[in-house]
């Protein structure tokens, strides 16, 4: 057993290309080699002797090899980048793109590991002893097929989009996942040890999915074919309920899927019903603020506007400086002529005219995508470059404040 | 300029009958000559390339290689690109790719593998300025685009009115404000009624609003093609595409034409070219992706290959030519103007799909898909484009996947390589599902293409049937010095078909205007291509009206001004209008 330890040095922003760092790569270069090996800034080419102190044995097959990266590598990305054979340790964080298609051997990742850990993973184990980011086992945006074979083991959470367009394989997450878990699933095992929040499953054509806690907002397209015990499924080696729901699915999307998707029956009981009434969100209120769901959107009135960029124009203000609100929630929060709308995280918040409109859901409101709705939209976006526009959580309070001009906004508030 | 020789190679050339012939080839300032004086040759270049074979530089007469579909096609499939990246190199830029690649990579993969001029066979005419700014940063080819008419809002009307003149009118002056080539019909009338959600499935059904068929246009169009006298006849990709049984639909259309006389005006333009056999087109039709309009059956379930009867016809009638839109096994990304066709395939595929409607003019579709040899519809659609290639006389058929519908470009050695090797087919034919050799006749067809039918069928008869034969398609002293030399034995062994994959993929030399811009695969020069287009003068008055009728439309319906709708000569590079004068 030779071990290669990589004791990172850089501690910049930008995330580095590492994608050298595989027993593969490594294999039959001499220490001198290794640190010469050619890494990305951004644009610019570094040495991977830039990026971490190397030492160790360096005369082992990739078969024997240990690369162990002493310390956070939370801003190297591609760690294992299509690798064989042996093993990779990373005692603290990962960056994204850890074990990217990797074939075979091992990686052990001891803290969280950024989004798109294994995507297209091809064979071996991916160990996450701490979270996972968004993407884990998931495949290139526009592609088919996902992760086709090998395991991934999450001790704690995972974002969005666990497993998507996975065809073989199998995922284990302990803990909880976000929205979209084991969309477009083609085969292979997803299994959550904890709760999932909504569309789980949806388009999947085959595989199977578990989920041993709850799911909040079920997707539609999934049919019961009854309640088993854990035994009855098939399946081995993981934490089951006694008892669970299987569905079939997803069927909105295909005619006869063999997707199976399995839920705890203590913790979903209601997924029995199949009348579920549709549930209102709750009022909550944070202090003076009501908890609503954002939404943006361009608006025609706001498009005739801004033709020629006519954005600093008080005319622009009056359109889209107004927060939509159902009557009910405008008549909770008292009737307000102004309110103060405060982002998800509490850490921005604008000011704009209230208005009471029927067409908005209750605990929704509808603020024109726009300079003032800019300010409060969540900046998360599930890796797709793009904000989230649609369905960001705000806190709406009335105010007596000032409503400032889309010039202000920018030159100050931007900076 | 320079002077040239490529040297003792062996030389096929079917529009001079030359089948395999040792010779030297002499080129001067970019052109073919009969030969060099003796000064001359003494500065002359010399390529030996004996033991190779040489070729006229290839000619693809319907490929999709520029403009918005193309374009949402990349988009829609990026992870078509994230795993080729193609690297800069001193003289090239970077790409990505492989069935859609990036603008500069098609161009350096189309050379690299023999091909110099390329028409882009669907233009819509409000997005022709998107075509030509991709046209002119696509390195190296000649290129072209064909305008998509058949359900134009200003050709209809007319057509309906019974007034072709001014039909002829607007197409002339399209022609020249699009600065494009010849006459797309695509699901002529039908993609009109896609508009409402709606499509045509015969040639008399009339369509939405207009009330036109699509008989009509098409013969309308055609009347409108041979009144201009263009250099290519009407481009027809038919009604029904993909539907089984349409077979009989299409010998209808291709029947319409029949009784109209090829009339090309090529005065001004000529350049007295001559050639043994005759470069001019004969076609009055030129049916596009013909594999997709030769099937039999009346469901997927009895779905049967009828090439032979498409073919059959062809052979006996002089007035049609096509492509074959062979289907080559794997990715492709299907788009076309047909809006209604690709919803069909779009349901059927219940992944991507991308749809648009160009307010007056036509419509697209982009629908990303996948030919698998297990499928049996697939391996059928794929013996019927090799079968069609194989029953129909060379002269009359061009070697095309309809790039990149049925397959991308990059594949055509793939296809020769079935079409020049029986047991390439048989073995395929092996792996892929058994329907293929049941429910066509490829399984009994042991017919092996030459070098020669090669050469037809992507040189020379795309070249005439889309009049450039005047300048393209053979090495007549005259005619650009657009040469391929191929790494393969002229007496190679057809059973080694590994070889002869591997010969076309990569040409040894690609020679353009008489430099030499590949040499095995490596990219030496990139000049500019040409853009060719029509300059066509029709009758000064009924030109007035129909502008008149075009602005007023413009006001009422169009979102762009009429002022910004001509593309300039601005945007195109080694711009090279065809003239044509009906004054």
């Amino acid at each position: 057993m030779g071990e290669i330890t990589l004791k990172p040095k850089y501690d910049g922003t930008i995330p580095v290309e590492c994608e050298v760092i595989t027993p593969d790569i490594f294999e039959g270069k001499s220490q001198e080699e290794i640190s010469a090996l050619k890494v990305l800034i951004g644009p610019e080419e570094h040495l991977l002797s830039d990026i971490f102190e190397i030492s160790g044995d360096f005369a082992s097959k990739k078969e024997n090899m240990i690369i162990k990266i002493a310390g956070n590598a939370g801003n190297v990305k591609l760690i294992g980048f299509q690798m064989t054979a042996g093993k990779i340790i990373v005692e603290g964080d990962a960056g994204y793109h850890v074990g990217r298609e990797m074939k075979g051997g091992e990686i052990l990742v001891k803290g969280d590991a950024k989004p798109w850990a294994g995507m297209e993973m091809e064979g071996g184990l991916l160990h996450i002893f701490g979270n996972a980011g968004d993407h884990l086992g998931g495949c290139y945006r526009g592609r088919w097929e996902g992760m086709l074979g090998g395991t991934i083991i999450v001790e704690g959470d995972a974002g969005n989009n666990v497993g998507d367009g996975m065809v073989d394989g199998k995922i284990v997450v302990n803990g909880n996942v976000r929205a979209f878990c084991g969309i477009r699933l083609n085969g292979g095992l997803l299994y959550v040890g904890g709760n999932a929040i909504r569309a789980v499953g949806v388009e999947m054509k085959g595989g199977t999915i578990v989920v041993a806690g709850n799911i909040k907002n079920f997707a539609p397209g999934f049919v019961s074919t009854g309640v088993v015990s854990d035994y009855e499924t098939g399946l081995s080696g993981l934490a089951l309920p006694g008892k669970l729901i299987g569905f079939n699915g997803d069927q909105a999307f295909f005619n006869k899927p063999k997707g199976k998707l399995y839920v705890s029956l203590i913790e979903n009981y209601d997924l029995l019903n199949d009348e579920l009434p549709a549930t209102e969100r709750p009022i909550e209120f944070q202090g003076n603020a009501l908890k609503v769901i954002l939404n943006t959107g361009s608006t025609i009135e706001q498009g005739r506007i801004i033709k020629g960029g006519n954005k600093y124009s008080h005319e622009y203000l009056e359109v889209c400086a107004v927060c939509n609100m159902h009557p009910e929630d405008y008549i909770l929060l008292g009737k307000p002529e102004k309110v103060k709308v405060t982002s998800g995280n509490g850490k921005y918040s604008v000011l704009v005219r209230a208005e009471p409109n029927e067409d908005v859901l209750r605990r929704n409101v509808f603020i024109p995508r726009s300079v003032w709705a800019n300010v409060i939209v969540d900046a998360y976006s599930v890796s797709t470059g793009s904000p989230i526009y649609k369905g960001g959580i705000v806190y709406v309070e009335p105010s007596e404040g000032e409503i400032l001009e889309a010039e202000y906004i920018i030159d100050n508030i931007y900076r | 300029m320079t002077k040239m020789v490529i040297k003792g190679g062996t030389v096929y050339d079917p529009l001079n009958g030359i089948d395999g012939e040792v010779m030297d080839i002499f080129i001067k300032d970019g052109k073919i000559v009969e030969n060099l004086s003796d000064g001359e040759l003494k500065d002359a270049k010399i390529l030996d390339v004996k033991g190779k074979v040489v070729m006229p530089g290839g000619v693809d007469s319907h490929t999709h290689v520029a403009g918005p579909k193309v374009n949402t096609g990349r988009v829609m499939c990026p992870e078509d690109h994230y795993k080729s990246p193609l690297k800069k190199t001193h003289n090239t830029h970077c790409g990505s790719g492989e069935i859609v690649p990036s603008t500069y990579a098609q161009g350096y993969k189309y050379t690299s593998m023999g091909y110099t001029t390329l028409f882009e066979a669907a233009v819509p005419p409000m997005i022709a300025r998107h075509t030509h700014e991709e046209f002119k940063v696509m390195p190296i080819v000649d290129k072209a685009g064909y305008l998509l008419l058949g359900s134009n809002w200003f050709v209809m009307k007319y057509l309906k009115e019974g007034n072709i003149e001014k039909a002829a009118a607007y197409v002339a002056w399209a022609l020249e404000a699009t600065k494009t080539f010849g006459i797309k019909l695509v699901n002529p009338a039908g993609v009109e009624s896609w508009a409402w959600g709606k499509n045509v499935h015969s040639l008399e059904e009339e369509n939405i609003h207009f009330g036109i068929s699509s008989g009509e246009v098409i013969k309308g169009l055609c009347d409108v093609n041979e009144m201009l006298g263009l250099p290519m006849s009407i481009h027809v990709h038919a009604n029904n595409l993909g539907h089984p049984g349409n077979w009989d639909f299409t010998i209808d259309t291709m029947d319409l034409t029949k009784g109209i006389k090829p009339a090309v005006n090529k005065k001004t333009y000529d350049t007295g070219v001559k050639t043994k056999y005759s470069h001019e087109r004969e076609q009055s039709i030129y049916m596009t992706h013909m594999q997709f309009h030769a099937f039999g059956g009346t469901s997927w379930k009895d779905f049967e290959s009828k090439a032979e009867e498409i073919s059959k016809y062809v052979n006996k009638s002089d007035h049609v030519v096509m492509d074959s839109g062979s289907i080559a096994f794997g990715n492709a990304i299907c788009m076309t103007g047909d809006g209604p066709g690709l919803y069909d395939l779009a349901v059927m595929n219940g992944q991507k799909w991308a749809n648009v409607d160009v307010e007056l003019e036509c419509g697209s579709g982009v629908v990303p898909f996948t030919y698998s040899m297990k499928n049996k519809v697939h391996s059928v659609q794929w013996a019927i484009g090799l079968e069609l290639l194989l029953l129909t006389d060379p002269k009359k058929v061009i070697m095309t996947t309809d790039n990149p519908n049925a397959g991308p470009f990059t594949k055509y050695p793939l296809v020769i390589t079935w079409l020049m090797s029986q047991k390439a087919r048989e073995d395929t034919m092996k792996i892929c599902h058994k329907w293929a050799g049941e429910r066509s006749g490829l399984a009994g067809n042991d017919k092996e293409y030459s070098l020669y039918d090669l050469a037809t069928v992507t040189r020379a008869t795309s070249a005439k049937a889309i009049g450039m034969g005047h300048r393209k398609g053979h090495l007549s002293p005259g005619a650009d010095a657009d040469i391929t030399v191929y790494d393969i034995s002229p007496d190679y062994n057809p059973n080694d078909y590994k070889a002869i994959e591997k010969a076309f993929t990569t040409a040894l030399y690609t020679i353009k205007d008489g430099e030499v811009i590949t040499k095995d695969g490596r990219i030496i020069e990139t000049p500019k291509g040409r853009t060719y287009y029509i300059d066509a003068r029709f009758n000064d008055e009924i030109q007035k009206e129909i502008v008149a009728d075009v602005q007023d439309w413009f006001r009422r319906y169009y979102t762009v001004n009429f002022s910004n709708y001509p593309v300039s000569e601005l945007y195109l590079t080694r711009p090279t209008p065809l003239n044509i004068n009906v004054r």
